[in-house]
């Protein structure tokens, strides 16, 4: 992919020689876009702003929050159609995970409780279970790998937020002080290789993050994922026998497939 | 295969290797894009635009769906994509599972409120004849029809039925290597002219939806889910409930 990155690079830069050269040489284009390097701004105010809310949510022991998510699909015709789903997770460091989605169409339900990993889909009463790594960073990304499974919003539970978040910006802008739902909150907005995505943090002496937004723009269509986070809880304690899964009544076990070898690894 | 012979055919393969490649994300955190799997270029689905017809055919004398033969005989030659085409398939599949939208995406399809024995006063709009072995069906959307006493009826799909293009919303389902396109019960597998032909429900896919009249059945003491002689095992793929096509189990 970056093999392509540079030859189509190198073919812009052939074709702006070639332009130039046309050009008289004490006359600059008028409306000409700032030098490349201006447009690469990794802007401090960004940084220390995502790096209180990340460090925030790294010390706390357990918290819980409520929302909606939206994931957007793009169907036949090439429109984007937002599917939205309540949310509720709650965390309890380091190896505690507890998530609900929830919508008329689908529900499901997930338990880590730091040896298993258990998905209840809450409309056929139906569950699958998986044993998984101790830590909730582990676990996430064996989840990911060995089962596929995607779970949102899970980079304010790992360990270490920031350094997760930024792992792979290229780009870190600060657009200022907008509402989220009435709440007050700084503007961040990130770009990466595969993915653009926006933050919203609280402002205040509680930087919590109140709005999230992944542009998945290498995708045809561009959709996007959006998540509006609510009902923050992070002083209440969380008892550990949250996190254990206790099948409801008349619930069935089926087999959780793991993905093939080879497939869903990281590149 | 001749390649010249199948311009259709060509002309997609070319596109997709030419202009269709792009990076899957995993979705809902930046773990996940961070995290996320290979790129391939994605297979042919075109929208549907069925020939229109000035009229519907008269029925004639009512005749029963044949029976669906054995897996193990299926039709003609289909379509090769590349290992490249087969693995964005196989990627699209599983980003769809992960989602879990299939219900919702379901509601839209047109083919989404029909279900076999149904029966129509005339054809919607749109219909075209399907021959099999000398038997006239019809299809629009999706949904096959035959002649009933007074009118159509919805029937299951016919293996061997061939269509022009997929029907709305359908989805991919990769076995082993083979790319098939599944809809209202329907498995298509495209052959080398381009089009979408019916074949039998392939051991070992998974598809998100059961057909339309799948049923429940408890065998062993577990839940399948039968429909046109073919057993669906409810499992938990890529996150999500998903139904797998398995051999007729010991009851």
């Amino acid at each position: 992919m970056k093999l392509l990155f540079f030859i189509g690079g190198g073919l812009l830069l052939m074709c702006a020689g070639c332009a130039t050269a046309q050009e008289p040489a004490s006359s600059p284009p008028q409306g000409a876009p700032p030098a490349s390097s201006a447009n690469e701004v990794i802007s401090p105010q960004a940084e220390d702003l995502l790096r209180s809310a990340c460090d925030f949510l790294a010390e706390r022991p357990a918290f819980s929050f409520k929302g909606e998510i939206w994931r957007e699909h793009v169907n036949d015709a090439g429109q984007r159609i937002q599917f939205s789903r309540s949310v509720q997770m709650d965390v309890k460091r380091p190896n505690g995970l507890r998530l609900e989605l929830a919508s008329p169409f689908a529900a499901r339900a997930f338990w880590y409780d730091g040896k298993t990993l258990t998905i209840l889909d809450r409309k056929h009463n139906w569950y699958g279970a998986a044993s998984m790594p101790p830590t909730l960073d582990a676990a996430v990304d064996a989840a990911r790998d060995e089962y596929g499974v995607d779970l949102p919003l899970i980079d304010l539970v790992v360990s270490n937020p920031y350094e997760n978040a930024t792992a792979k910006i290229e780009t870190a802008r600060y657009y200022g002080i907008s509402p989220v739902l009435d709440v007050p909150c700084h503007h961040l907005a990130f770009t990466q290789d595969n993915v653009d995505w926006q933050i919203w943090i609280e402002d205040g002496p509680q930087p919590l993050i109140r709005k999230f937004v992944i542009t998945y723009k290498n995708e045809p269509g561009q959709p996007e994922f959006t998540a509006f986070l609510t009902h923050w809880d992070i002083t209440g304690p969380i008892a550990d026998s949250d996190f254990i899964f206790l099948p409801p009544a008349g619930a069935s076990k089926i087999e959780m497939r793991q993905v093939e070898p080879n497939r869903n690894q990281a590149k | 295969m001749k390649f010249h012979s199948y311009p259709r055919l060509a002309l997609t393969l070319l596109l997709v290797s030419a202009f269709n490649f792009r990076l899957h994300a995993g979705w809902g955190s930046i773990r996940g894009s961070n995290h996320s799997s290979a790129p391939a270029p994605r297979p042919q689905a075109q929208a549907m635009r069925p020939e229109a017809h000035p009229e519907n055919p008269a029925p004639s004398q009512v005749m029963r769906p044949e029976n669906r033969p054995a897996p193990a005989q299926q039709p003609r030659f289909a379509a090769r994509p590349g290992p490249v085409a087969v693995e964005q398939a196989r990627t699209d599949q599983a980003d769809r599972q992960r989602m879990d939208i299939a219900q919702e995406r379901s509601q839209s399809a047109y083919w989404s409120g029909f279900r076999p024995g149904m029966r129509m006063d005339k054809l919607p709009d749109g219909w075209r004849r399907i021959g099999i072995r000398g038997h006239d069906y019809f299809y629009f959307g999706g949904i096959f029809y035959d002649t009933g006493p007074a009118g159509y009826v919805v029937i299951a799909p016919p293996v061997d039925a061939d269509i022009p293009e997929l029907p709305p919303d359908t989805e991919t389902v990769v076995v082993g290597d083979t790319v098939y396109y599944y809809a209202a019960g329907a498995f298509y597998l495209q052959q080398p002219d381009g089009s979408f032909v019916v074949v039998a429900a392939p051991m070992g896919a998974i598809v998100s939806l059961l057909p339309p009249d799948a049923v429940p059945v408890i065998m062993g003491g577990t839940t399948y889910y039968l429909a046109d002689g073919v057993y669906y095992q409810p499992v938990m793929e890529n996150g999500a409930v998903a139904y797998l096509v398995v051999p007729q189990p010991n009851s």
